[in-house]
């Protein structure tokens, strides 16, 4: 991986090299022109434009660190330098005025092959060969003698010192230009990685719009859905009541009618009630599906409420010749309901049982205290269920017993609004049951107080967020709820949540966070699994740096609930046991 | 107790058993199947109540109520006319918009479908006691 360091230190690199082999040129030049001064046999004849020259060079040093960058870093710099240099060497030569013209020549033709060589080793090479020649033509021309005149024994080594410089130069030139290829290839590898994240991004980007519009059409379905169910069961309603009246109408005429004519009257009353009441069943659970149906709750006394189920579901109850008992236990404090809908419950639970018992049974309603809770039973010495029964006997349409049997049937719905309406009040409705022996049923509601709100609460909550085909849930159980009171652990909740929120997306209308029965609550709406499991380990990250820390848990649905059964307190209950701590009492 | 009743529903056979009902009880029964003509008729004759279905075709039984209380207000009755809704929408279960229509209305009791014939003279007793009937 590279970094945006390693992309930026490159040219600058580049640039401090140029100028380093700007200074060194400006070294050797002045130490040449030097040297063709020194050479002059009497040192104050040397020429004047030697000492320029010199003067000059020394001055064009310290214009190196002012350079601007851009002018190091032209590509034609080097070139202009060398040519440059090539014309002050040349100038200085000449001024000496001392060399002879082979000389003069053998000097441009290093500087030639400089100027084609590639390397530094041919360059040198070629030198050494043009020296050689040099030195083959004196000897020949003018013997062992001339060969040890100071100013051959002087020009040799300056010439060479010349292609090495310049054999140097040209080799620097290349490896810059080849590093320059490189780097221009890194950058545009680069760039094109930067295009496929780009393109990674706009792909993800497209891909959470769909899955957004996605959400949104689910959402818009299930409330066609509502809007469908709750329609039909309007239109059919009406030619309902046209029925339902004109058998009223017969009523006072039945006894002009014959037996089998009175009891077809009767059937089709008994019918019309049952449709009704199928109807009403329909639009419940439409209802709680779509999170439409509202509680509203208060304290309630308990034996009101039983007594008003037991004093309605009395004539039936004579009607089979059943005994019903109402216990309630003496001194209960008062439960956090809505009353309606819990009599609503109760009264099916009552009405099933009545139905399911056979005459000369008993049937027995209780209210019970259970720490925070009243749980409410009813207990009844009827036909059971199976094991199959007891497990799908709250599911929606489904009808216990043998379907052969002549049976009084309901709309095989009452036990999943029963379910659903207990699951409002955060309490569970089970069943214990045993064929030919009997079935109990029973619920808890919580007893009216602070933790009671909050648990129905958070069921209101969660409702809502049922509308929402994705959601995740977070449970955090701090580390240290053991053993403190209340008010601490409140604290240590709100300290929490504060510090979530650094790390959570703060604007983001799709997080909900509540404290809830000692536990941090975080509802992500529209995040499926995976979304979750990175909020989750970002969570975790936090947590690992504070003393309150704790565990997470995850929970996540694609609309979860209501629709499988399972409720927002179950769902919590699920990730505390998930999180290695206690279940929720 | 014998009272002038104006029956407003567009469906005749719930229109027929009712009205066969109340007329069994003693009263006397006019019946419209609109909003607007039930208005014009509460305007124009002396009713003692008024049973009122809220899925008409027009104005809707929430509204033509809504009309008759602005007319009170601005003194056109004598005295207040007694309305009882009639729906197919059950909004027992959802208590805010049921009190929305209500208090939007201004009608006294609200029936749901299906419902029992004794259960709605019953009602239409009990408002007749509260306001004794002209004449």
């Amino acid at each position: 991986m590279t970094t945006a360091a390693d992309r930026t230190s490159l040219p600058r690199s580049m640039s401090a090299l140029r100028l380093r082999v700007f200074v060194l040129l400006r070294l050797t030049l002045i130490i040449a022109t030097s040297y063709l001064a020194l050479a002059q046999s009497d040192f104050r004849s040397a020429p004047a434009p030697l000492a320029i020259l010199i003067l000059l060079g020394l001055l064009s040093n310290f214009l190196g660190p002012l350079l601007p960058r851009r002018l190091l870093e032209s590509p034609k710099f080097l070139a202009t330098v060398i040519l440059v240099d090539t014309a002050w060497i040349t100038v200085a030569l000449v001024a000496s005025g001392r060399v002879s013209a082979d000389f003069f020549y053998l000097y441009f033709f290093i500087l030639f092959l400089a100027a084609m060589g590639e390397n530094l080793t041919l360059i040198v090479l070629g030198t050494l060969a043009v020296c050689a020649a040099y030195f083959f033509i004196l000897l020949a021309s003018g013997g062992i003698a001339s060969l040890l005149t100071t100013s051959t024994l002087i020009r040799v080594p300056f010439l060479l010192s010349v292609a090495t410089f310049y054999g140097y130069l040209v080799d620097r030139l290349r490896h810059e230009r080849q590093r320059s290829h490189q780097e221009a290839a890194v950058i545009s590898s680069l760039r094109e990685n930067q295009r496929d994240i780009e393109e990674v991004n706009r792909r993800l980007e497209r891909e959470i719009g769909v899955r957004r519009q996605a959400e949104e059409q689910l959402k818009r379905l299930s409330e066609v859905k509502t809007e469908f169910v709750s329609t039909v069961s309007h239109e059919l309603r009406t030619p309902l009541t046209s029925i339902k009246n004109a058998l009223d109408l017969l009523r006072p005429a039945l006894d002009e009618l014959g037996e089998p004519q009175q009891r077809f009257v009767q059937i089709a009353q008994r019918n019309v009630r049952r449709l009704a009441h199928i109807i009403d069943d329909l639009l419940d659970v439409s209802r709680i599906e779509a999170g439409q149906m509202s509680f509203s709750f208060a304290p309630a006394r308990v034996e009101s409420v039983l007594a008003a189920v037991m004093t309605s579901l009395q004539p039936e109850a004579e009607k089979s010749s059943l005994k019903v008992a109402l216990q309630v236990e003496p001194e209960l404090p008062d439960i956090w309901a809505d009353a309606q809908r819990i009599e609503q419950v109760v009264s099916n639970l009552l009405s099933n049982a009545i139905k399911f018992t056979p005459a000369g049974g008993r049937v027995t309603v209780t209210a019970e205290r259970r720490d925070d809770d009243i749980e409410i039973a009813v207990a009844d010495t009827g036909i059971g269920l199976s094991d199959e029964d007891r497990e799908r006997v709250f599911e929606p349409f489904y009808q216990a017993g043998d379907s052969l049997t002549d049976r009084v049937k309901g709309t095989g719905l009452g036990l999943a609004i029963s379910r659903s309406m207990v699951a409002a009040h955060g309490g569970d409705l089970l069943v214990e049951s045993r064929p030919a022996e009997g079935s109990r049923f029973h619920f808890k509601v919580p007893a009216a107080g602070p933790r009671a709100t909050e648990i129905v609460d958070f069921e209101r909550a969660c409702r809502e967020y049922s509308a929402y085909p994705f959601f995740s849930l977070l449970v955090l159980v701090p580390a240290v709820t053991e053993g403190k009171d209340a008010e601490e652990i409140v604290a240590v909740l709100g300290r929490l949540k504060e510090q979530l929120l650094t790390v959570l997306p703060r604007s983001s209308d799709r997080l909900h966070m509540q404290a809830a029965c000692g536990r941090l609550l975080l509802v992500l709406l529209g995040t499926d699994r995976d979304g979750g499991l990175i909020v989750r380990s970002k969570v975790e990250r936090l947590l690992a740096g504070v003393e309150a820390g704790g565990r997470v848990a995850l929970v996540h649905g694609p609309a979860a609930f209501p629709e499988d059964g399972r409720t927002g307190f179950q769902l919590i209950r699920a990730a505390t046991i998930a999180a290695g701590r206690r279940e929720i009492t | 107790m014998t009272a002038k009743i104006l029956m407003v529903d567009d469906e005749p056979d719930v229109v027929e058993t009712v009205r066969y009902r109340l007329q069994q009880a003693g009263h006397e029964v006019d019946i419209a199947d609109n909003g607007l003509v039930a208005l014009g008729m509460v305007r124009a004759g002396k009713y003692d109540l008024l049973v009122l279905d809220v899925m008409l075709p027009g104005e809707n039984g929430y509204r033509v109520a809504h009309y008759v209380r602005e007319d009170e207000r601005q003194g056109v009755y004598e005295r207040r006319l007694p309305i009882i809704l009639l729906t197919a929408r059950d909004l027992s279960a959802e208590p805010e918009r049921e009190k929305m229509f209500m208090d939007f209305s201004g009608a006294d009791r609200v029936i749901y479908k299906p419902f029992d014939l004794d259960h709605l003279t019953r009602n239409i007793d009990e408002l007749l006691a509260e306001v004794p009937p002209a004449g």
